[in-house]
Parts: structure tokens; C-alpha cells; sequence
């Protein structure tokens, strides 16, 4: 990013984001709050995995990709 | 990478229901379409290894991504599995909407890369097949797209066996070995010091650029291409 478009997280806030960040603050990030993320997510670690069909897999990547790009 | 990935993924979501797989986009929407041609076509690592590695990083069995590196430099490709597949039951292959593949018999190469990079492993087939990336084969699509869907596939498959606890050993072949004796994390400036296990004598032989005219002996590098 150019120098000059750098902007402190301090002068950011003092900005109209400080305003909108001041009110959520306020508001206790009450319901429609603009920093609520619109849903919950549980976090997501490592995946589970379990014996595969060998056939079926490369049937699979060869379907793939054809159909949605290599 | 698409394909390996959504091959692998989509499996696993077929054979685990009601698990953080049903969260997990493969296909149209998938997370590692980056990396096809090496990403943005620059020819880097190519995106079948990169794609078999990522779905073995999301199952924390990266131990075995040395394994797919190997593998993919050291096996003759395309083989004659997905063929193999096909004539299993050619109308349900069809009826399926599946790619048809180019026989076995009527494969223009086999090619051994040395190399994870695209741009070696595409370029080193291409010259051995006498084609470019856009020629077209009997199946009316280009030979090189036949080529790299057969080796997405073999290489799913193969990460699938890794999967499924089947062991496979990489060494490093014993010209590159000889190598890394000089060439190694610790090497003093001017030999220099090097990260990586790719073939050295693929690129660095005598008619290479990148060998240094001083380099120790006839032509540096060593071993046989």
C-alpha cells in the first residue's frame, strides 16, 4: 500500500468509523449492531478422516477436474 | 489443485455424513482452485501435489506430504488407471457425464517430471508427446488437459492409499544427495547454502545457465538426466 494511504488504527477511529465503533460500543453490541457477525461459526480444527475408496477418489478428481477446473 | 482436492474432499464428505466435511466447498466452489498451472499459470509447484498436500494438511497427516512430492517426480505418467477404470463400464462412465480418456495405447507419452514444477513436468511431456497445450487428441479435447486429468487422478488416488495407511518410502536420489554433501542448510556464502529436496542435475547441468562457470569440475550438477 502507498505511504500515503496508510492510516493509523488512532486516526482511523477519530474518522466516521470512530463514530459507528463508538455507538456498537455503547449499544453494548446489542442485535444489528454493524460489528455482530450475522452468524456464529464453532471453530473448525482439524478434520476428521477415514478409510477411503481408492476407485471412487480418482473417479472423482478426474470428474472434478473436467467439470469445475484442475 | 481443484481436482485432487475435490476429489479427496468430496470422498470424505461421501464417507463421513453429518461431520465439519458437510462445511467444507469442494467443486465449482472450491478453496484451492489457485493453484491450477502452477498458480496463475506461473508454472511454479503444480497444483495436483499442491492440492493432495492441502487436503493433508486439513487432516493433520502432513507426514505423508513428502511422500506426494516424491511420488508425483518419480512415477511415469499418465498411467493406465483411469483407462482401466473406464472399460470397467465404458456406458456408465458415459451415462455419468464423465470425461471420456484417451486409451492407454494411444497416449502420446509417458513422462517421468523429476520435478514437482508445472512448467518442467508440462514442458518435458509436451516435447516427448511432439504436441503443444492446446493440440487436440481423438477425444476431442487437447492431449496436455487428457495428460493432467489422468495425473490429477492417479494422484488423488495415491494420497487416497496414504489415507488409507498404505506406507510409501522417498529417497533422494543419490545424484542429488551428493549434492546437498556441499549444498545444505549450513553452507558458507559462495557455495552457496540451499532449501530443497528437487532434483538438482535437472537445471544445473552444463547446458543450464544457472550453473557458475566457476563451480567445481567439467560441467557442476552431476548425475545422469
Amino acid at each position: 500500500m502507498p505511504e500515503g494511504k496508510l492510516i493509523s488504527r488512532r486516526n482511523f477511529l477519530k474518522g466516521g468509523a470512530g463514530v459507528v465503533g463508538a455507538g456498537a460500543l455503547a449499544a453494548g453490541f446489542g442485535a444489528g449492531s454493524l460489528l455482530q457477525p450475522g452468524r456464529a461459526h464453532a471453530a473448525l480444527g482439524y478434520l476428521p478422516y477415514t478409510a477411503i475408496d481408492v476407485d471412487l477418489v480418482r473417479k472423482l478428481a478426474w470428474k472434478h477436474y473436467f467439470q469445475s477446473g484442475g | 489443485m481443484n481436482g485432487a482436492a475435490s476429489g479427496l474432499m468430496e470422498a470424505l464428505a461421501l464417507a463421513l455424513p453429518g461431520t465439519d466435511w458437510d462445511q467444507i466447498p469442494y467443486g465449482g466452489t472450491s478453496w484451492f482452485k489457485y493453484g491450477g498451472g502452477g498458480i496463475a499459470a506461473w508454472g511454479s509447484l503444480c497444483g495436483v501435489p499442491n492440492g493432495c498436500c492441502a487436503v493433508l494438511n486439513l487432516i493433520n497427516l502432513t507426514s505423508h506430504t513428502n511422500s506426494v512430492m516424491g511420488y508425483y517426480c518419480e512415477t511415469s505418467f499418465p498411467t493406465s488407471a483411469v483407462c482401466d477404470l473406464y472399460n470397467q463400464d465404458p456406458a456408465g462412465w458415459v451415462a455419468a457425464g464423465l470425461q471420456v480418456p484417451i486409451p492407454d495405447d494411444q497416449v502420446l507419452a509417458h513422462t517421468i517430471a523429476r520435478s514437482p514444477l508445472c512448467h518442467v513436468s508440462i514442458s518435458k511431456w509436451c516435447d516427448a508427446a511432439g504436441v503443444n497445450l492446446t493440440d487436440v487428441g481423438p477425444t476431442g479435447i487437447p492431449v496436455k488437459n487428457d495428460r493432467c486429468g489422468k495425473i490429477c487422478a492417479d494422484m488423488a488416488a495415491f494420497t487416497a492409499q496414504l489415507i488409507n495407511g498404505v506406507a510409501y518410502g522417498y529417497v533422494i536420489p543419490d545424484a542429488t544427495a551428493d549434492c546437498m554433501v556441499c549444498h545444505n542448510a549450513s553452507s558458507p556464502p559462495g557455495t552457496p547454502a540451499q532449501q530443497g529436496k528437487m532434483d538438482c542435475a535437472y537445471c544445473h547441468d552444463g547446458d543450464a545457465v544457472i550453473i557458475a562457470a566457476k563451480h567445481p569440475g567439467t560441467s557442476g550438477g552431476g548425475g545422469p538426466k
